[in-house]
């Protein structure tokens, strides 16, 4: 019973600080989470911005190769429109989060680019010099475009990443302090689980100590209260049952050295009768001697004590021995006639 | 005792699966895809250099043909790089300087790549309608004044450099009308890069009129039915883009790469590729389905230099019979 009741104390125990540690790490994990995805989406971002700034450098520089004669296929064009389409779709999805500020960006570089390109594409195979001057203003134009574009988008990607570190660094320190709180009471609980825990052990044991140290004592009246269900209760019963017996046999010794004390006191009074009716008679024929009155008085005092002896006997309430020599007990009349 | 050692054992045991758990799920700082990566191999295979031509929307091509390069490779086993030139007559160049084994070329540059280079024809598109050819045509938009060819005197028309919709039909059309036999071409061109790119020029205004393969018309007025042309003009039909392959190309390689065109409509992703290049497949060709081309070279004799396509004409291979050309 105690044993259950003791598992039963440890596993709320540990239950609770599972459960505490369990909710500190999930919250501390949502936090890192967020401070996670702010750097590493950044990163991407701003590499992706980046890389769109080369692109537009690298096909306006491929265009003039092209237009000069230098170069004549457009592979290389391809690739960086391609991978200005790719980094452009990419800038919609990099950031794991919704970033309103930047939707109304994203439509205009998508249609940027698409202008972009076309006239990019027109300017590369054209040998018209009127459609190369009206081509090359558009694109120019559509480019700066893209540029002022994916540059108001990185400004605006660090806002938003700013404003979301400054969140996640706030929300971490509240979350530190609340499970310092929380885990502050989750100690108090069990150091007063513990406590419970030590007195539901302490407390009988400390009283059957007390208990056994009077039993000890021979004071075979003394019993145990152990209101408790559990081995401490069983041992309490047992206890107190063994004080009993105890008592028990105790009085039983008494109420025959009590018996003892009757007859012996019977048989006494008898012997002193007649031992005190000759003494008187003794006293009447000694004519006033000293030595024999004297003699005469230590007798009557001796007999006196021996029957105020038996009479105590009579009033022995429990039995305490004394040494009488190195190897023999003897009855501690006082202390056994004592209330 | 046991009951406790056993408790404080899982206990034990669920603290270090959650700190387990935290480790696997914590935050890690991942590496981004590094753009130089090193290739750990260098390809074995050998490498088919394709050419293409910038007929229209330059990087609609490339797509388009990307995932056809992507099907040759898987049927044919031979890499292919794509290599889409800025003009017309530098696929011709490409060719005749050999930095490419095969190109998919309008009719006019296939003439002439057979003519100058020797180069093989081998397989033409056939269009989802069945149309494996195509025509010249000389457009202007529905509301112009320009009712007839004589109208083009003065006048500025788009076309495209060594194509024969864009630069020998328009000649052409005029030395077989005999309007001007001193001056054929009285009218100032306007070349443009791609088909697509005249029918802008023309939609602007910088360009009276266009010229243009047909093909691409049909398919602008399709996406665009506000848009109303008005045809003046057509030629004989010639056969839409072929594939050729370099004189100096391994037969086998060759042939492979003819087998995987043709069989292209007979598996399904074939017919996807097909799909996207908007054709339902490829079919034999040879330099004799070329013979509008040559009876219009032949007809302009001496004018050839007014198409304005550099170098000599292409010769009409011996035994080729003759036809008519035009048809407007």
């Amino acid at each position: 019973m105690l044993r259950r009741k003791l598992l039963t104390y440890l596993i709320a125990m540990v239950v609770l600080l599972l459960a505490a540690s369990s909710g500190a790490i999930w919250m501390l994990q949502d936090v890192l989470d967020e401070l996670d995805h702010v750097s590493l989406d950044e990163a991407a971002y701003v590499d992706t911005a980046n890389r769109m700034g080369v692109a537009i450098t690298e096909i306006e520089v491929e265009l003039r190769e092209i237009q000069l004669g230098r170069e004549r296929h457009l592979d290389n064009l391809f690739e960086h429109i391609e991978s200005l389409q790719r980094d452009t779709k990419a800038l919609d999805t990099i950031y794991t989060k919704p970033m309103f500020d930047a939707h109304a960006v994203y439509p205009r570089i998508t249609a940027n680019l698409q202008v972009f390109s076309k006239h990019v594409g027109t300017l590369a195979t054209t040998e018209d010099e009127a459609s190369v001057k009206a081509n090359m203003a558009d694109a120019m134009t559509a480019s700066v475009r893209l540029r002022r574009d994916i540059m108001l988008i990185g400004q605006l990607m660090r806002d938003h990443t700013r404003a979301e570190t400054r969140h996640a660094v706030s929300k971490f320190r509240w979350l530190v302090l609340g499970l310092a709180i929380v885990f502050l009471l989750v100690i108090n609980v069990f150091v007063i689980l513990m406590l419970r825990v030590s007195q539901m052990v302490l407390k009988p044991v400390g009283q059957l100590v007390e208990a056994t140290r009077r039993l000890g004592e021979e004071e075979y009246a003394v019993r145990v209260q152990v209101d408790q269900h559990d081995e401490f209760g069983e041992l309490a019963r047992a206890y107190n049952h063994l004080a009993e017996q105890l008592q028990l046999n105790e009085q039983r010794r008494v109420e025959t050295l009590g018996q003892a004390a009757v007859m012996l006191n019977h048989e006494l009074n008898n012997a002193s009768a007649i031992i005190k009716l000759q003494l008187k008679l003794l006293e009447r024929q000694s004519n006033g001697s000293d030595a024999m009155s004297r003699s005469l008085r230590q007798i009557d005092e001796n007999l006196a004590r021996m029957t105020a002896t038996v009479d105590a006997l009579k009033r022995v309430r429990r039995i305490v021995l004394t040494d009488y020599t190195a190897d023999t007990k003897m009855l501690d009349l006082q202390k056994s006639t004592a209330e | 005792m046991k009951w406790t050692k056993l408790l404080l054992f899982c206990s034990f045991v669920g603290l270090v699966l959650a700190v387990l758990a935290w480790l696997a799920y914590r935050p890690t700082i991942e590496n981004g895809p590094t753009t130089a990566s090193q290739p750990t191999t260098l390809p074995t295979v050998p490498v088919i250099r394709l050419g293409l031509m910038p007929e229209r929307d330059v990087f609609a091509v490339r797509r388009e043909y990307q995932e056809l390069s992507v099907y040759l490779q898987q049927r044919t086993g031979y890499g292919i790089d794509l290599a889409t030139s800025n003009s017309y007559r530098n696929v011709l160049r490409d060719f005749e300087e050999s930095r490419i084994d095969a190109a998919f070329l309008g009719s006019l540059v296939a003439t002439l790549a057979v003519d100058r280079t020797g180069a093989q024809v081998i397989a033409r598109a056939e269009q989802t309608s069945g149309i494996s050819t195509y025509t010249g045509v000389i457009f202007v938009p529905e509301s112009s004044s320009i009712k007839e060819l004589c109208d083009l005197k003065g006048k500025r028309l788009a076309g495209v450099r060594t194509t024969m919709s864009a630069a020998l039909y328009p000649v052409y059309e005029c030395k077989r009308n005999h309007q001007d036999e001193s001056k054929p071409e009285h009218w100032h061109m306007v070349w443009a890069g791609t088909h697509e790119s005249v029918i802008d020029e023309v939609l602007s205004g910088r360009a009276d009129a266009g010229a243009i393969k047909n093909l691409r018309l049909d398919a602008f007025e399709r996406t665009h039915p506000e848009q109303k042309f008005r045809r003046l003009a057509v030629s004989a039909p010639v056969p839409d883009n072929a594939l050729l392959v370099s004189r100096a190309m391994n037969p086998d390689v060759a042939a492979k790469l003819r087998s995987a065109l043709l069989a292209m409509h007979t598996d399904e992703e074939g017919q996807r590729v097909l799909k996207t290049l908007g054709l339902k497949r490829y079919v034999p060709c040879s330099v004799e389905d070329f013979s509008a081309i040559y009876d219009m070279v032949e007809t302009l004799g001496p004018h050839w230099p007014r198409t304005a396509v550099d170098g000599p004409p292409p010769h009409r291979p011996t035994t080729r019979p003759a036809s008519a050309a035009g048809n407007g």
